[in-house]
C-alpha cells in the first residue's frame, strides 16, 4: 500500500486515551496517523521503528515525559519534527521545548483551532508557538 | 606451814598412836606424851584431828579441826559426829557405817561432803581408826580429815570438760574430727568420721591418715605436706578429692591443726574434715546455671540487637513508604489541579476571548468588561498552577532535575538580596525519578532552612556528577549551628533530608559550626532503572504515576 503524495506520517503520544482518539480523528483527513502511544518511552521506540515525519508529544506522561522523549529523538532520530501538545504554559517548559529543537508548541485548550495550522506550518519547515502563550 | 602427804601422815599417826598406847601404861610418861601429841597435832593446821568416844561424841579437837570445821574447841566437845555430815548422808546412816567400818576393818577411809558450823559444805577426805586401850579394848575413835574442796572441784571440772569434749566430738555428725599422732597415724575416730569415711573405729585406728587421700595426691606427697604445713603455718587448710572406705571419692574441705601440750611440745594433729561434695556440686551447678544464663542473656542481647536493627529497617522502610506515599499524593493532587482545573480555566479564557469578539466595542463597553474577566481567569489559572507546583513540581518529572533545580534557585533568589548561585556540571538526563525527587526535596528543605535559620549572606548550590555518584551541596555563609545540640529537638527537616538520601542509597553530611555557616552535602549513587526497581521493592519510594 502506497500513501498518497502530500500526506504526512504522524505519531501521536498522549497518556490520555480519549485525547489520543480525538487527535487521531482530527488529523486523519489530512495525514496518516502511524502510531498511538501512551508514554514517552513507547513514543521513542515507535519513532525509531516507524520513522514518522512528525511526532505529536504530550509533555506530562508517565515512564518518560515528552521532553525526555524529545531529548532522545534529538540524538537518535533528529529528522523527526516534534510538536508538543500540552497544558503547560510556564516559561521553563516553553524554553526547554524549543531548546530541544521542538518545531511547535500547542496548548491543549485550543487544539481544535490551532493544531491543523501548527502541523501545516511545521511540515512546511516553520515553527509554531501557541497564540495563548502571549 | 607443813605440807604433809597423806601416806607419811598415816605413818606418823600410827607412830603417835603407838606412842600414845605406850604412854598410857606409865602415867607420867603418859602425861608428857599427851602434851607433846596435842602440840604436834595443833601445829598441823591443814588437817583436822578429832577423837570420838564410843558413843561417837567429840572428845578431842585440834586447832586444824577448829579451822576447817569452824567450831571452837569448847563448842565442839560433846558434839555427835553425824552433826558434821550432810542430812542426806545421816539419813542413809553413813555416820554409823563409818564407825562400824573402822571397828571391823580398823580403818575407814572416807570422802564426802561435810558441814561447817555456818552450814556451808566442804569436801572432806579422811581416815577413821579405832582407839584401843592397853588391854586391846576399844575405847574410842580418831579421825584425820582434810579439806579437799579445791582439788575436788578442779577434778570435777576437768572430768566434766573431758566428758563434754568427748560427747561433743562423738556427736558431731557432719564433721570428721580425727586426731592423728606425730607419725600421722589415726588415734581417734568420731561419729562424723565414721559416717563420712565409712570405717569402723577398729578398722581405722592406728592406720596412717594417708588412706583418706586419693592415689594421685599420695604420689605427690600431699599427706606429709599437709602435716608439715600445719606445723609451719599453725594450720593447713585445703580442699581435695578424698577417698571413702569403698574407694569412691568425695570432695572435702579440711583443716589440720597441730596439737601441743602445755609445754608447747608437739603431740600430734587434729584434722577436721567436711564432705563438701554436695556443696561443690551445688557450686558447680550454680556456675553452670550462671554460665547458661550468661549465654542466654548474650543471645537475648544479640537477638534484641537484631530485632532493633530489624525495627530500624522497618521504620526506615515505613518512613520511606510514607515519604513515597506523600509524594504520590501530592503529585496526584498537583496533576489534578494542573491538568484538570487549570485546563478548564484555559478553556474558559478561550471562550471569553471568543465571546469578547462578538460584543460591541466602545469605551467603557462590554468588551472591556470581558477583557477584565479574561485577565481574572488567567490570574486564577496561574494561581492554580503555582499551587500545583508547590504541591509537586511536575517540572521535575517533565523537564528533569537540572531544570527543576534552576527554577527552584530562581524562585529562592527572588526572595533574597544576596546572590544565590547554582553550579551544575555534566548532569545526565536520565536520572532515576526517585533519585531526582530525593535530591530536589533535599535542596528544597536545605534552602528552606537557609531562609528560616541562617540569616543573611550568599548561598551556593552545586550539583555535580563524579564517579558514578551525584553530589548536591547547599552552602550558606550564615549563622551556622551545633548539630549535636539541636538533635532530638523536634525539627524534622534535617531528619527527612537524611532519610530521603538514605532511601535512594545515598548519605547526607552536615557541616556546620556556630558563626561559620552551614554546608549540607548529599551523595547519591547514579543507578540504572533495574537497580532502582530492586530498591523500590525493598522500600517503596515514589511510584510512577498513572493518570
Ligand atoms: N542552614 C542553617 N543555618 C543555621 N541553623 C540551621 C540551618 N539548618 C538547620 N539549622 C538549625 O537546625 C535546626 C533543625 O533544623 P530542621 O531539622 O530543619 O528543623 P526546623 O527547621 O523545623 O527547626 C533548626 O532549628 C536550626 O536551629
Ligand atoms: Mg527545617
Amino acid at each position: 500500500m502506497t500513501r498518497p503524495v502530500g500526506r504526512s506520517r504522524i505519531l501521536i503520544a498522549d497518556d490520555d486515551a480519549p485525547t489520543r482518539e480525538q487527535l487521531a480523528l482530527l488529523l486523519a483527513t489530512e495525514h496518516d496517523v502511524v502510531a498511538l502511544v501512551g508514554d514517552g518511552k513507547a513514543a521513542v521506540e515507535a519513532a525509531v521503528q516507524l520513522g514518522p515525519d512528525l511526532a505529536l508529544l504530550d509533555i506530562s506522561m508517565p515512564v518518560m515525559s515528552g521532553i525526555a522523549a524529545a531529548r532522545h529523538l534529538r540524538k537518535c532520530a533528529h529528522a523527526i519534527k516534534v510538536v508538543f501538545i500540552t497544558n503547560h504554559v510556564e516559561t521553563a517548559y516553553v524554553e526547554e521545548a524549543f531548546r530541544l529543537g521542538a518545531a511547535g508548541y500547542v496548548l491543549k485548550p485550543n487544539l481544535a483551532a490551532e493544531l491543523p495550522i501548527a502541523i501545516r506550518t511545521v511540515l512546511a519547515g516553520g515553527t509554531y508557538r501557541s497564540s495563548l502563550l502571549g | 606451814m607443813h605440807d604433809v602427804e597423806m601416806s607419811s601422815l598415816d605413818d606418823r599417826i600410827a607412830a603417835l598412836e603407838h606412842e600414845l598406847a605406850v604412854c598410857r601404861e606409865g602415867r607420867s610418861v603418859a602425861e608428857e606424851g599427851e602434851l607433846r601429841l596435842s602440840l604436834f597435832l595443833d601445829s598441823v593446821q591443814d588437817f583436822a584431828f578429832i577423837s570420838f568416844d564410843l558413843d561417837g561424841r567429840v572428845v578431842g579437837w585440834s586447832r586444824g579441826a577448829e579451822r576447817i570445821l569452824d567450831y571452837p574447841q569448847v563448842d565442839a566437845f560433846g558434839m555427835y559426829s553425824g552433826e558434821f555430815f550432810t542430812p542426806e548422808d545421816v539419813a542413809r546412816g553413813e555416820d554409823k557405817r563409818e564407825f562400824r567400818l573402822a571397828r571391823e576393818a580398823s580403818r575407814a577411809e572416807d570422802e564426802r561432803w561435810h558441814l561447817r558450823r555456818d552450814g556451808t559444805r566442804f569436801w572432806g577426805s579422811g581416815v577413821m581408826t579405832p582407839l584401843l586401850d592397853a588391854q586391846g579394848r576399844l575405847c574410842g575413835f580418831s579421825k584425820v580429815l582434810r579439806d579437799q574442796t579445791a582439788t575436788k572441784l578442779a577434778e570435777a571440772c576437768l572430768r566434766d570438760s573431758e566428758e563434754r569434749l568427748r560427747l561433743f566430738c562423738e556427736n558431731v555428725h557432719d564433721y570428721a574430727l580425727i586426731p592423728v599422732d606425730l607419725e600421722g597415724l589415726v588415734v581417734g575416730w568420731n561419729t562424723g568420721a565414721a559416717r563420712i569415711f565409712g570405717y569402723a573405729p577398729e578398722e581405722i585406728l592406728g592406720q596412717h591418715n594417708s588412706c583418706f587421700f586419693n592415689p594421685e595426691d599420695i604420689a605427690r606427697g600431699e599427706p606429709e605436706q599437709d602435716l608439715r604445713r600445719a606445723v609451719a603455718e599453725g594450720r593447713a587448710e585445703d580442699a581435695r578429692w578424698m577417698v571413702h572406705k569403698d574407694g569412691s571419692r568425695f570432695w572435702s574441705h579440711w583443716v589440720t591443726t597441730p596439737i601441743r601440750d602445755q609445754q608447747t611440745q608437739l603431740r600430734g594433729f587434729a584434722k577436721v574434715l567436711h564432705d563438701s561434695t554436695e556443696r561443690k556440686a551445688a557450686e558447680e551447678l550454680r556456675e553452670r546455671l550462671l554460665e547458661k544464663e550468661r549465654l542466654l542473656l548474650q543471645t537475648q542481647v544479640r537477638s534484641t540487637g537484631e530485632a532493633l536493627d530489624r525495627t530500624k529497617e522497618e521504620l526506615r522502610a515505613l518512613a520511606g513508604s510514607l515519604l513515597g506515599a506523600q509524594e504520590d499524593e501530592r503529585r496526584r493532587i498537583a496533576r489534578e489541579l494542573h491538568d484538570d482545573l487549570s485546563q478548564r480555566l484555559a478553556v474558559l479564557a478561550i471562550r471569553l476571548a471568543a465571546l469578547r469578539d462578538t460584543l460591541p466595542d466602545g469605551p467603557g463597553g462590554t468588551q472591556d468588561e470581558a477583557l477584565q474577566l479574561e485577565k481574572y481567569v488567567a490570574g486564577l489559572a496561574s494561581e492554580v498552577r503555582r499551587l500545583s507546583h508547590k504541591l509537586h513540581p511536575s517540572i521535575l518529572d517533565d523537564l528533569g532535575l537540572v531544570v527543576a533545580m534552576r527554577r527552584l534557585i530562581e524562585d529562592f533568589q527572588a526572595s533574597r538580596d544576596e546572590p544565590v548561585t547554582f553550579i551544575e556540571r555534566e548532569i545526565p538526563d536520565d536520572i532515576a525519578p526517585a533519585t531526582a525527587a530525593a535530591l530536589f526535596r533535599i535542596a528544597q528543605e536545605g534552602l528552606r532552612n537557609v531562609s528560616k535559620h541562617a540569616g543573611e549572606g550568599p548561598v551556593r548550590v552545586g550539583l555535580e556528577h563524579e564517579s558514578g555518584a551525584l553530589r548536591l551541596t547547599i552552602a550558606d555563609a550564615g549563622s551556622g549551628f551545633d548539630h549535636a545540640a539541636v538533635r532530638g529537638l523536634g525539627g524534622l527537616g534535617i531528619i527527612s533530608m537524611q532519610e530521603r538520601a538514605h532511601l535512594v542509597g545515598g548519605s547526607l553530611n552536615l557541616n556546620s559550626r556556630p558563626g561559620e555557616g552551614t554546608t549540607v552535602e548529599v551523595r547519591v549513587p547514579l543507578t540504572s532503572d533495574d537497580d532502582r526497581a530492586g530498591r523500590r521493592r525493598a522500600a517503596p519510594a515514589i511510584t510512577k504515576e498513572t493518570r
